[in-house]
């Protein structure tokens, strides 16, 4: 069985007459049905990016310059974006005030929706509106379709667009850092929500984050992507128990949650990269701990791990700092 | 040095009054960091804003080393706020953007007459420069050309330039990527070291307000329900509240989940603060006495406060 998504290779830049500048290098992940995939990353480091490139929605002038992208086999194309986009792949953002229409009450949003992908109209498409909010857990649904998007809590807001990605009966749900925006209590709803509906639809979650804990929290497997590419994918359970990386294991070692009381963090040097920056090989060879001269050529990939439980290094010195 | 006393700051909101700050007695001492924590709405940023004078209390004072502003006007209002300054959330927004480094670290010394001539201030901005880590080029260059975290150095060093007694930090790293974070906590533990700077840090991650605080205030609806030196506080926390703030908090350990969310809902709107005990809408201890009598912040133990009518019949507290 075909994973739900499967990224190949992804490049995405821009073309200018002094050729190709590459934001987003070589970036491959797949999520099976009723997986939660965590993809953690830094402004830039093109999470979002490559989601966006799932639904056909690079901002110009940004293109795919090259991979490929499939959901359930079939493959995601400029032509073929606009068809799949809703109702094969939906996404969730960060801001749910910026996503809504604050003219629309959600009831109507939602129902929109499914009119344009199922193809319901009129009363059936609001009723299944309600349902849609009632399975998200809202509190009196029907009243609820009824209001518009100021009279919602942030939390709430969040839900209706989930609502209206399960209205939809999408396959793959990414969502782009969806609770950053709420307190820890509503934040903790949302987790709970999310992993009940996934276990009830076997629906696929892509879940953008930079969020490490909610990582541990909610997911099953992990990409970690800095400078616009992978830097290691696998398990949650390996990720935080072993991090092959030295990028994974800095930034966990940077967690307070793991300092030393009365000591100072645990920090990394520098900054992260712009993509103007970046240079050849490795784009964190500048503030790694262990970088050497051979960081400088391109990355290679690792495999470490077993077969059931595979993990993916892209590190010139994977060898001197597994186990760690 | 700081004392915030019985302070109250009301809104009008069409006929209603929403009571951002409803009665809140907090003291912050020199080279000190007082935490303070709560869901969006229990009047943090208000409390903040009062501290700074930027919003005048309805009842109540704020003090800096017994100094009150009431009154003072002028020079004498200006020296009061000398003592006080913030380090805002978003690096982005708190820069002019048309001005370079130097003429934002210069402002608060002229407002406040720092230094015999413009040499002198100059020099000033360039120690401070140092002392927040950045290159003293950077004092012709404007905010673009400088990341996420380098801005929020230059929110630091514009915040202390004038030697303030209390920096408020309201939540000075969650915008800031995750890979600088824990260097921008170290300088300001440093600069707080160096300079014995009180810090009122203003928070929603509960692992870093664990390591940078000394003690908390756990605020809901406008009050205080509990406050303690910070290993009281995450240790054996006594308020149902701060116990489900702390289970809600996600642990970046995959063995160790959540199963349920610890607490429903949103928090009441400030505009209609529950009857009784403001937390009673989601307390899983509510009894018919909660419904009714507002309980008072009664202290505990040294430093230990607690708004609560059960709290010393609550459950023993784990955190499993």
């Amino acid at each position: 069985m075909p994973a739900v998504l499967e990224i190949d290779n992804l490049r995405i830049g821009w073309t200018d007459s002094a050729g190709e500048h590459v934001i987003v290098d070589g970036v491959s992940m797949a999520i099976q049905a009723g997986e939660i995939l965590g993809i953690v990353g830094e402004s830039g480091s093109g999470k979002t990016l490559s989601m966006l490139a799932v639904l056909g929605l690079l901002p110009a002038p940004l293109t795919v310059l090259g991979g490929s992208i499939h959901i359930s086999g079939s493959p995601v194309t400029p032509a073929t974006a606009p068809g799949m986009r809703g109702k094969r792949a939906a996404m969730v953002f960060q801001d749910p005030m910026t996503s809504l229409n604050p003219v629309f009450t959600v009831g109507a949003q939602i129902a929109e929706a499914v009119t344009l992908h199922q193809g319901l109209k009129g009363r059936a498409a609001m009723d299944a509106a309600v349902d849609a909010l009632r399975k998200v857990q809202v509190p009196d649904p029907e009243r609820r379709a009824k209001q518009y998007p100021h009279e919602l809590s942030g939390g709430m807001r969040q839900r209706v667009m989930i609502a209206m990605a399960l209205a939809c009966k999408s396959e793959v749900l990414l969502a782009d850092e969806p609770t950053t925006a709420l307190d820890v209590t509503v934040q903790a709803q949302i987790l709970q929500l999310l992993r009940q509906l996934q276990q009830e639809t076997g629906m696929a979650i892509a879940f953008i984050t930079h969020d490490l804990a909610v990582v541990a929290e909610l997911c099953d497997r992990v990409v970690v992507m800095y400078g616009g590419k992978v830097f290691e994918s696998t398990d949650v359970n390996t990720l935080f128990a072993h991090p092959g990386h030295p990028y994974t294991q800095a930034l966990l070692e940077s967690l307070p949650d793991r300092a030393i009381p009365g000591q100072p963090l645990v920090s990394i040097p520098g900054q992260p990269p712009t993509s103007g920056q970046r240079g050849t090989g490795c784009p964190f060879k500048s503030r790694c701990r262990v970088a050497i001269s051979a960081c400088d050529s391109p990355l290679p990939l690792v495999q470490l791990g077993t077969i059931e439980k595979p993990q993916l290094v892209a590190c010139h010195r994977v060898s001197e700092v597994a186990g760690c | 040095m700081l004392t915030i006393t019985d302070v109250h700051v009301h809104y009008p909101v069409g006929r209603k009054i929403l009571r951002a700050v409803d009665g809140v007695s907090l003291d912050v001492a020199a080279g000190e960091t007082l935490g303070i924590v709560g869901e969006s709405g229990c009047g943090k940023s208000t409390l903040a804003k009062a501290v700074l004078g930027l919003v005048k209390p309805v009842q109540g004072s704020v003090t800096v080393d017994s100094q009150n502003p009431d009154g003072l006007s002028g020079t004498a209002l200006l020296g009061f706020r000398r003592n006080v300054q913030m380090v805002f959330q978003d690096p982005y927004a708190s820069l002019s953007p048309r001005r370079t480094i130097l003429q934002s670290l210069l402002e608060p010394l002229d407002v406040h007459q720092i230094g015999n001539d413009r040499k002198e201030r100059i020099a000033r901005a360039e120690a401070t420069l140092d002392a927040v880590g950045l290159d003293r080029t950077s004092l012709s260059r404007y905010p673009h050309e400088f990341s996420g975290g380098q801005r929020q150095r230059i929110g630091i060093a514009r915040a202390i330039i004038a030697d303030p007694k209390l920096v408020i930090l309201d939540e000075p790293v969650s915008a800031l990527d995750i890979s600088v974070r824990a260097q921008v906590i170290n300088l300001l533990a440093d600069i707080q070291r160096t300079r014995n700077v009180g810090y009122m840090f203003i928070g929603h991650d509960l692992a870093l307000m664990r390591h940078v605080t000394d003690r908390v205030a756990v605020m809901y609806l406008g009050r205080v329900v509990e406050l303690g030196t910070t290993a009281e506080i995450f240790d054996n926390p006594q308020h149902p509240y701060t116990r489900s703030l702390i289970l809600s908090a996600p642990s970046p350990d995959p063995t160790k989940r959540r199963t349920t969310p610890a607490l429903d809902g949103d928090p009441p709107s400030p505009l209609d603060i529950p009857s009784g005990c403001r937390f009673q809408t989601r307390c899983a201890y509510r009894t018919e006495k909660c419904l009714t009598d507002d309980p008072q912040l009664i202290q505990l133990g040294d430093a230990r406060r607690i708004a609560c009518h059960h709290s010393n019949t609550l459950p023993a507290w784990t955190s499993g």
